[in-house]
């Protein structure tokens, strides 16, 4: 037996796998089943997948092909009733100066190619409005902790999805993975899988690190970017259900279906 | 027997002289600032002190004067940044820079410290050698001491040991007053610069600077004020432990040139602690001996337990997982491997003889690369509002913060550069 008890990783969760367990046959038919599922699911999702840190970094071109600049962040409005929230800008360095541009105005295209829809589009000084989360700045590699303030790891890369023409949040990928894809060459950087992710969906909220008296906070993101703030579960570690890559389709395909408005 | 009540405290406090009344709040007050401050006076620093006595008498003091200046300088920001981040230098390197240049990092400070870890243990086999017990006992034993102190018990309790252990330093005063220095020489060499015309003389000081402040000692400090929970009220008594360490530990470095610069002063460089404590039998005695070896005893065991924390804090953090010694080992698994790891290798490695452990401990040079990226981080994480708001570096302070980093950081590259040529 080992001194310290195997503990729940977010992310590399086994879960219950399927069958009965009586019948080795029929046992072994299910999970092959449910691996073909799987699979399934992750290629239907990994085709409309975007990993934020194989885009950060690159060129913005307008729609004659001239590079105005790089990506240097991508903003979603986090309000409390979305799961999944939209991408609403991205911020752009251009020249010394980071500017905003509406995510309506930008075209994302895998694997990692950023353009203008329109040489007119609106450019806008950077500033911070309420539920606005920067993924770059305040999500990726900060601290997640679960529901008691327990650390569990750090989001070594974000999901986005394109889902009917719009970008969503997804999810968060942590582990060494991750980590490694980051560090090695570019060509790897865009091999996300979906499988991996956390579901951005039982995330609760952004919270201090040390406890803060007095009203609450208004929303999942009003102390987002503000130094300690940490990205809390709203579970305790072991209890975060397993997250499946068709649970996470099934899950933006209600949202989308249910006419989410909050854009 | 009845517990005193608050009235008659303060009376038999008023009875005692002002100064015996204030030790208990001074005591109050120690912590991470003099532990990691301490734990900077390791085996190797101590061989460093007593080369540079051995070697050029007392003509290296002034030189720790200025180390002084620029090691409390460094040492306050990384407790300011522990204390308003509530994070240590992992999490805000990894948060603030980019992964490659945070992961390069810490991937030098692990095989860096193991190095050091390794000599530290082989400091204890060493200073209970000139005690008379051999290394092969006391190492196994010195082990078992460091996990079970740091591991079992809470950050309050781990942190009282590292206090206690620091008291071994209190020998090197003593051996210096044995050796009989003249008080005069002393006070003029280090208030007015003596330079030596030799390029021995310029690797010893940049050697003296490379010892003194070491990255695992930032890493320490930033880590244990965010583990203790002090917060930005709390800070300006942090400040008063910081600097109170920095300068109580230079005191202490400086009376370990004295006391070889008196004894064996013009004799040569040393290879090893033990060696400057045997040369200072047939000078000040076999106590003076005993005493140094004591002394060495109390640095390596310290600096054997705070090196492997300063890894294990390091890389839990930029991993975000949990890492205090207020968690169980259940708790904080990986935190506690870390240092279970460090430790036991290190001691491992220093009881099997030959190359081997002249290989690992020269890994420490790596410290050379790791002292100016460090340094530069925590500057540009000092000056930064978005990190500390209104207590960011400001005005002639930024300024000197600059200064002290960039020379510190310059020297430690020499130092690298020194000991790689030197190997061919």
């Amino acid at each position: 037996m080992s001194l310290v008890r195997r503990r729940w990783r977010p992310g590399r969760e086994s879960g219950r796998r399927p069958g009965n367990g009586r019948d080795p046959l029929k046992t072994l038919e299910a999970r092959h089943a449910e691996r073909v599922r799987q699979a399934t699911a992750v290629r239907a999702l990994g085709e409309s997948l975007i990993s934020l840190a194989s885009v950060l970094g690159t060129t913005i071109a307008d729609p004659d092909g001239r590079v105005i600049g790089r990506l240097a962040d991508v903003v979603v409005r986090w309000d409390a009733e979305v799961d999944h929230p939209p991408v609403t800008a991205v911020i752009v360095r251009t020249g010394g100066l980071r500017v905003v541009i509406d995510a309506g105005a930008v075209a994302f295209e895998r694997p990692a190619r950023l353009t203008l829809r329109s040489a007119a589009a609106d450019v806008r000084a950077v500033k911070r409005h309420p539920g606005d989360v920067a993924l770059a700045h305040d999500v990726l590699d900060h601290q997640l902790v679960d529901v008691n303030g327990v650390k569990l790891a750090r989001p070594s890369d974000v999901h986005l999805a394109v889902v009917d023409g719009r970008i969503v949040l997804t999810g968060i990928e942590i582990g060494i993975g991750a980590l490694l894809r980051r560090l090695g060459p570019a060509r790897l950087r865009r091999r996300a899988r979906p499988a991996s992710a956390i579901d951005w969906a039982v995330i609760r909220g952004f919270s201090p690190a040390r406890p803060v008296h007095g009203p609450p906070l208004g929303g999942p993101a009003a102390i987002a970017g503000q130094v300690g703030a940490e990205l809390r579960l709203g579970a305790i570690a072991g209890e975060v259900p397993r997250l499946r890559p068709d649970e996470i389709q099934a899950a933006l395909d209600r949202q989308h279906g249910g006419g989410d408005t909050s854009s | 027997m009845s517990t005193p009540s608050a009235t008659q405290l303060r009376r038999r406090r008023r009875s005692m002289p002002r100064w015996l009344a204030a030790v208990p709040a001074f005591l109050a007050i120690l912590g991470p600032g003099l532990v990691s401050a301490n734990a900077g006076n390791d085996a190797g620093g101590i061989l460093t002190y007593a080369s540079a006595g051995a070697q050029f008498g007392y003509s290296t003091l002034f030189v720790m004067v200025l180390v002084t200046v620029a090691l409390v300088v460094v040492q306050e920001m990384c407790a300011r940044l522990g204390a308003y981040s509530g994070e240590g230098l992992g999490a805000l390197i990894r948060e603030n820079f980019p992964l490659r240049s945070g992961a390069t990092a810490m991937v030098l400070l692990f095989v860096a410290n193991a190095g050091l870890t390794v000599s530290e243990f082989a400091g204890i086999g060493a200073s209970m050698g000139l005690l008379g017990v051999s290394r092969y006992v006391a190492v196994p034993i010195a082990l078992v001491l460091v996990w079970s102190l740091t591991v079992l018990g809470d950050y309050s309790r781990a942190e009282r040991i590292f206090l206690i252990m620091g008291l071994a330093f209190l020998t090197y005063p003593i051996a210096a007053i044995l050796g009989h220095p003249s008080a005069g020489t002393v006070l003029s060499n280090l208030v007015w610069p003596h330079f030596v015309r030799s390029n021995a003389f310029l690797l010893l000081v940049v050697a003296l600077i490379g010892t003194t402040i070491t990255p695992y000692m930032q890493f320490y400090i930033a880590s244990a004020v965010a583990d203790k929970g002090v917060t930005p009220e709390d800070y300006p008594k942090e400040r008063v432990d910081t600097i109170n360490g920095a300068v109580l530990s230079d005191i202490v470095s400086i009376f370990i040139i004295i006391a070889t610069a008196e004894a064996i002063g013009g004799s040569g460089p040393l290879t090893s602690a033990a060696q400057a404590a045997e040369a200072l039998t047939p000078v000040a005695g076999a106590a003076a001996t005993q005493l140094f070896a004591i002394g060495l005893l109390g640095a390596s065991l310290l600096a054997a337990s705070i090196v492997p924390l300063s890894t294990a804090y390091a890389i839990a953090e930029t991993a975000g997982v949990e890492r205090s010694l207020s968690r169980s080992l259940r708790e904080a698994p990986v935190f506690y491997g870390l240092f279970t790891a460090q430790v036991v290798v290190g001691a491992a490695i220093a009881l099997i003889p030959g190359n081997l452990v002249t290989l690992v401990v020269d890994a420490q040079v790596l410290n050379g690369v790791i002292t100016p990226v460090l340094l530069t981080f925590v500057l540009i994480l000092a000056g930064r509002r978005s990190v500390l708001g209104d207590a960011a570096n400001r005005g002639g302070y930024r300024l000197l913060a600059t200064l002290c980093v960039a020379v510190v950081g310059l020297l430690s590259a020499l130092v690298l550069v020194e000991t790689v040529v030197g190997w061919f």
